[in-house]
């Protein structure tokens, strides 16, 4: 039945023929493994097409709305991780293989007469490949890609005569935008592959005229492409396959925040397969070696690989080619260690500081997909970003606070990078947990409150203060032991509860309204036995202009006057310091003239907010944490393992 | 001529007919010109809308932006990073007032007007760096390294090309009679020695 169905399709088509003449291509000398490389080129180059479509039926290429929707395949789509993932590390392989294939054509001299032009065609077919990833580094528009090809896009620029215009047509303009991307996209979606198809059944063609290059023909018996050949391609795909998809597994695709042009990107580095570009071009100075470097050299390069098949026809010639492209890719080669060794050796500053901003990069691709996860509105995710506290108030904090201040955790428990920063040149506090119960004991202890990360780098480092605490909580009761000290210990735990409790922290609510009781005692103990309202105002006692206020310390609203100018009444009078100069100064002192503040309002509050850590969580992570016990990250006290106080019973 | 095959396995042949059309020069050209014409027309229709950017009349190179106080940018001699916040247009869509980049403003004496400096690396249009640690700029894309007046540190073996960018600056008074600073924002090519306006 089936052969004659085969038979009547075969009169009308003549199939037959046409399977016979593709699959029993004989090759002399038989199948070989170093013949695989061309087949496992054709398999990535249709997974690419094959996942590329279908990635295709979800992408949407704008400003507002490709991170957006990359987002929503990795995050939100079943299997969306998978087909990125798999279309993200072909790419990458592809690069590999065509390496290898490069070097077995060359090595073997299967560029010689009559195959010119097919080794022509290969080359075309890598530039289409090179040129097949850049475009597609750009489209999930993060700040990687849109950084990393910004350069690309300036190096375009330098070619004489046309950069500029080539510049333009890529970029669709003067300021990437819109146009960027729906070109881009075209190209890597339509142009070149179209290109490469094209390209590939010309090489394919050609290859068939004069079939493979044998080395050694005698070495082993003939055989037909199937199946011996086919089975050796297929292995050689397999592996490709199996690797491509444990990469998707173990490292996901990355997603990092969303471009933002107004927004330095200290980890900008262009795909590993360009990192000996890269670092190349760091050689290169001023404007005639840039042009060389950057352009010039590679195209000479590229060059002398056209010249292969002519330079090959003497035996010399053929050694000078494998020579050649043996040193070009161990020239690239060390070029790409010498620039990940630069990058990540962890030991110079310059590595230092890369390694810090590649972190901080994770953390707010990690905090972009966080807030993502509850609804973009219609102008994007970078909207978010933008007006989210921990992010923005971060980046305020940096930009003009971290002159002085530090903020990290001492007990190097959190380093999260949007919470950790390092200021070499500190001149002030770490407020790190600012007023926290556990920041609030770090002022009563004698040690710390003298320490560089309370008042030891300030004016007030010999302060009333610090006396104070050295006087009565060290040296006055020097002489306790056992349970008095206990008890005398425990009353400044007391106290500290009490004034951490003035800020109304959201995330010590629970521990507060648990506490109240302790809390009272606390106050009491505050005002009557440590005497702190003898120079502190607290709720109704005490008095203003000698200290500052403690009541509603460190909360949102304390903070906003505070910052707004530290050097009034409420808080540090100048009159009542030496060396005023070295004083915290106001960010927004001009009351009656909003317009001359360094910050404004909204931005007080953000930076308020960032140092209480009010700000968004996604629930499903808290609840994640909470099963499985792992400490949440936000929450200091837990970390701490001292504020469970509620569940604990001290007596 | 009968179109039926003879056996179950052979294909029908084409009937044969008489003597065939000679070719002719006349109509061989119109077939090359009709069929160009065809063939290159969607190439063409697409051609004005691809070549657009290049085409199109250069909008204003520049724009003057309100970038801050006077009395808050330091008069410490420092660079001090402020963002440039201003309205856009990309292609479609308006956006309302919104960073779209940063300039540095360094500020010597309290009389005299603050110099700006754009944070584009004329080198390849990395954002550029102020490390106070050592008061000078760094790029972190490719290592070069400015003064704190802009000028590039050990010229003769700097990826950069020419010095940090200078914008042009303006004192104007606000609406309250505060004086502010303004910025004419623009950007200029990179890798090349002489500043050109992009």
């Amino acid at each position: 039945m089936i052969s004659r169905f085969s038979d009547w399709f075969d009169d009308r088509t003549g199939y037959k023929q046409a399977l016979h003449e593709a699959l029993f291509e004989r090759i002399p000398g038989g199948a070989r493994w170093r013949y695989v490389w061309g087949s496992t080129l054709v398999f990535a180059f249709v997974t690419q097409l094959i996942t590329g479509i279908f990635l295709w039926m979800h992408y949407s290429p704008s400003t507002q709305t490709a991170w957006e929707s990359v987002y929503y395949i990795e995050h939100e789509m079943t299997g969306g991780w998978l087909l990125r993932g798999v279309h993200h590390y072909m790419a990458q392989a592809m690069i590999v293989l065509m390496a290898i294939h490069l070097m077995q054509v060359v090595i073997d001299g299967a560029y010689r007469a009559p195959r010119e032009i097919n080794f022509w065609l290969g080359l075309a077919l890598m530039l289409v490949v090179f040129g097949l990833g850049l475009t597609g580094y750009l489209l999930p528009w993060d700040q990687k890609g849109y950084w990393a090809t910004k350069v690309a896009t300036n190096i375009a620029g330098v070619t004489p005569v046309v950069g500029d215009y080539l510049k333009q047509l890529a970029v669709g303009g003067n300021e990437y935008g819109h146009h960027t991307l729906t070109r881009f996209f075209a190209l890597h979606a339509g142009v070149l592959p179209g290109a490469m198809m094209g390209l590939i059944a010309l090489h394919l063609a050609m290859f068939r005229k004069y079939g493979v290059t044998a080395v050694n023909p005698e070495k082993a018996r003939d055989a037909d492409f199937w199946p011996d050949q086919v089975l050796k391609d297929g292995v050689a795909c397999l592996a490709v396959l199996l690797t491509v998809c444990g990469l998707s597994y173990w490292m996901r695709a990355e997603l990092g925040a969303p471009a933002d042009p107004s927004l330095a990107y200290n980890a900008a580095r262009p795909e590993w397969y360009y990192l000996f570009l890269f670092q190349f071009l760091k050689f290169f100075k001023g404007e005639t070696g840039e042009f060389l470097g950057a352009q010039v050299i590679p195209g000479l390069v590229f060059g002398m690989m056209l010249m292969m098949p002519i330079i090959g026809r003497w035996k010399l010639g053929h050694r000078f080619n494998v020579a050649f492209l043996l040193i070009l890719i161990l020239g690239a080669g060390g070029l790409t260690a010498a620039a990940l060794y630069e990058d990540r050796n962890g030991e110079t500053e310059k590595s230092q500081d890369f390694l810090a901003a590649v972190a901080l990069a994770h953390a707010e691709g990690e905090r972009s997909q966080e807030l993502a996860s509850q609804g973009i509105p219609p102008e994007g995710a970078l909207k978010l970003v933008r007006e989210d506290t921990k992010i923005a108030g971060f980046r305020l904090f940096e930009r003009n606070c971290a002159v002085c201040h530090t903020h990290y955790d001492t007990d190097g428990q959190i380093t999260d990078p949007l919470r950790t920063i390092h200021s070499p040149d500190a001149v002030a506090s770490n407020l790190y947990g600012f007023g926290s119960r556990a920041w609030m004991k770090g002022v009563l202890d004698a040690e710390r409150v003298a320490g560089e990360h309370y008042f030891g780098r300030t004016i007030h480092a010999e302060g009333d203060m610090v006396t104070w605490v050295q006087d009565n909580i060290r040296d006055g009761n020097a002489d306790l032991e056992g349970e008095e000290l206990a008890e005398f210990e425990k009353q400044v735990e007391l106290v500290a509860m009490a004034i951490s409790a003035e800020a109304k922290l959201k995330h010590q609510q629970l521990n507060d309204e648990i506490d109240e009781a302790k809390i009272a005692e606390g106050r009491d103990l505050a005002i009557n036995q440590f005497a702190c309202t003898d120079c502190h105002k607290l709720g109704d006692e005490g008095y203003l202009g000698s200290a500052p206020d403690l009541t509603g310390y460190a909360s949102g609203e304390w903070l906003i006057d505070f910052i707004a100018n530290p050097q009034v009444e409420r808080f540090y009078l100048p009159d009542n310091y030496e060396e005023t100069e070295r004083m915290m100064p106001g960010f927004a002192v001009h009351a009656d003239n909003p317009a001359l503040n360094k910050l404004s309002e909204k931005e007080l509050g953000l930076i308020a907010d960032w140092l209480r850590q009010e700000w968004f969580e996604a629930e499903e992570e808290s609840d994640l944490e909470a099963a499985v016990g792992i400490e949440a990250e936000t929450t200091d006290e837990n970390v701490d393992g001292e504020e469970s106080e509620g569940a604990e019973t001290e007596e | 001529m009968s179109k039926k095959s003879k056996g179950k396995n052979k294909t029908p042949e084409s009937p044969a007919h008489g003597p065939v059309e000679p070719v002719s020069k006349r109509r061989s050209f119109l077939a090359i010109v009709v069929g160009g014409i065809v063939g290159v027309f969607p190439v063409l229709s697409g051609l004005a809308v691809f070549f657009s950017p290049v085409l199109r009349k250069k909008a204003e190179a520049g724009k003057w932006v309100r970038v801050a106080a006077l009395d808050s940018v330091p008069a410490d001699g420092k660079p001090h990073l402020f963002p440039v916040i201003t309205d856009r247009q990309d292609a479609w869509s308006s956006y309302p007032p919104e960073p779209v980049g940063a300039v540095y403003l360094r500020r010597t004496e309290a009389a005299s007007e603050p110099v700006a400096y754009s944070n584009v690396c004329p080198h390849l249009g990395c954002a550029v760096d102020y490390k106070p640690s050592n008061e000078q700029y760094h790029c972190p894309c490719h290592n070069s390294k400015f003064e704190i007046d802009g000028k590039r540190v050990d010229p003769e073996n700097s990826p950069s090309p020419r010095a940090m960018d200078t914008v042009e600056v303006e004192i104007r008074e606000g609406e309250t009679g505060t004086k502010e600073v303004w910025v004419d924002y623009k950007k200029f090519k990179g890798g090349v020695e002489h500043k050109v306006e992009e």
